[in-house]
């Protein structure tokens, strides 16, 4: 095809692509759920997507936050050391039997603090600050005085009755 | 992104000049259907005869100017007389128009197309042969069910002196062994294997964590190791420990 000729075809096309587009717009905004229909995959969210908020314009990046190695790699490596130092914890009493006193005390500490850690991070991911900022400060709060609760009832069970691990061999055994 | 123009970029290459102008648009699409489409795409090639003629930058200013005059949203109107002189030095041009959203409407179509986006936790967005059967987020599940587990029974064991309540080892060992068999086998399975996935899975994600691991196959086999060993494991611990 002569290069004379094309532009006049690509004009047509450019000229009923931009015909088409008010009326697409205004579509798109009425009706979110056909929108969906585009994606590949069904959305069978587990929770809802929550208020939307966007910071600046539309064409703005994400901010970043500040570095903060306490909340970042110090907490990560933390984790991980807590998580680490469960296995040969949660071994050991199928090796011996049971632990001892002192054993037991450990794996009780180092639980809470992995529960503890585990569900901060659950908040984290799923109550995100931006959208819910009330609801995450609060269920944070929560969560610091459940496991305020939870570490002295286990005190109380580690001093008042046998230990975790025989509590769980002697019911797993009735 | 949305009704925005981005790039144009020149290139030269040796002798000759090589001018790409690009016009992209993120738009809503037919039917309200999200696309992405290159709106305007020109392409234009000449060699430089010599020196005064008109540079790369020259041209591409006047092809920005024609797509935001008037005149390219009715491309019919001046269409030849603008783009003579491109087509007279043999370049190809398609004339563009863009939308121009104001900030609100802008800000209203990222947060509707935002919505319409999986949120997390998902667990049907996952790829079956890539990481799902290992993925991470069952070692959460599992271990949230004994974490809160833990978490019931302690608040639980404080509380009980107040309420009355008997939840010493040796009234929940007497409880637990007055149940039928088959129940307690069933319920030391219920809580073995959540225990031994937690504890296999959450191993396998520590060596994630040391960068090692991540081929398909490797994925694919540790994947299925878990899942065999934690059922054996967890079927052994209920039945014969």
């Amino acid at each position: 095809m002569a290069s004379i000729i094309r532009p006049a075809l690509l004009r047509q096309t450019a000229m009923a692509a931009a015909a088409a587009r008010p009326a697409m717009r205004s579509a798109f905004v009425r009706d979110a759920v056909r929108v969906s229909a585009f994606h590949a995959s069904s959305r069978k969210n587990l929770l809802p997507p929550g208020p939307q908020v966007i910071q600046g314009t539309v064409n703005d990046p994400a901010p970043v936050p500040p570095t903060s190695p306490s909340h970042g790699s110090y907490h990560w490596t933390f984790d991980r050391l807590i998580a680490g130092s469960l296995i040969p914890l949660a071994v050991a009493p199928f090796a011996a039997g049971s632990l001892n006193p002192v054993m037991d005390a450990t794996l009780c500490s180092l639980l809470v603090i992995h529960s503890h850690t585990g569900f901060q991070n659950i908040l984290i991911d799923y109550v995100p600050t931006g959208r819910y900022p009330k609801a995450r400060k609060s269920l944070m709060w929560a969560l610091n005085g459940a496991t305020v609760l939870v570490a002295i009832g286990l005190y109380e069970f580690e001093t008042n009755d046998v230990g975790v691990t025989e509590a769980i061999k002697r019911v797993w055994k009735a | 992104m949305i009704s925005s123009r981005v790039g144009v970029s020149a290139l030269r290459q040796g002798e000759s000049d090589l001018l790409f102008w690009v016009n992209w648009e993120v738009a809503a699409g037919d039917d309200g259907v999200w696309s992405t489409w290159v709106s305007t795409w020109s392409l234009a090639m000449r060699r430089r005869r010599r020196e005064g003629s008109p540079g790369a930058t020259h041209v591409m200013h006047r092809a920005l100017t024609s797509i935001s005059t008037p005149a390219a949203k009715k491309p019919n109107a001046a269409f030849f007389s603008q783009n003579l002189p491109r087509l007279a030095l043999g370049m190809q041009t398609r004339p563009v128009t863009t939308t121009k959203y104001s900030e609100s409407d802008a800000q209203s179509l990222l947060a509707t197309q935002r919505k319409s986006r999986p949120v997390s936790p998902h667990l049907q967005i996952y790829d079956y042969s890539q990481t799902w059967f290992g993925a991470s987020v069952w070692t959460r599940i599992t271990g949230s069910i004994f974490s809160g587990g833990l978490y019931v029974f302690a608040a639980s064991y404080l509380v009980a002196p107040l309420m009355g309540w008997h939840l010493e080892s040796a009234s929940l060992a007497a409880a637990f062994g007055a149940l039928p068999v088959a129940v307690k086998g069933g319920l030391k399975f219920l809580l073995a294997w959540p225990f031994t996935f937690h504890s296999i899975n959450g191993i396998r994600h520590l060596t994630y964590d040391f960068a090692k691991g991540f081929s398909k196959s490797t994925i694919k086999t540790v994947s299925n190791a878990i899942w065999a060993s934690s059922l054996v494991a967890a079927l052994g611990l209920a039945f014969y420990w």
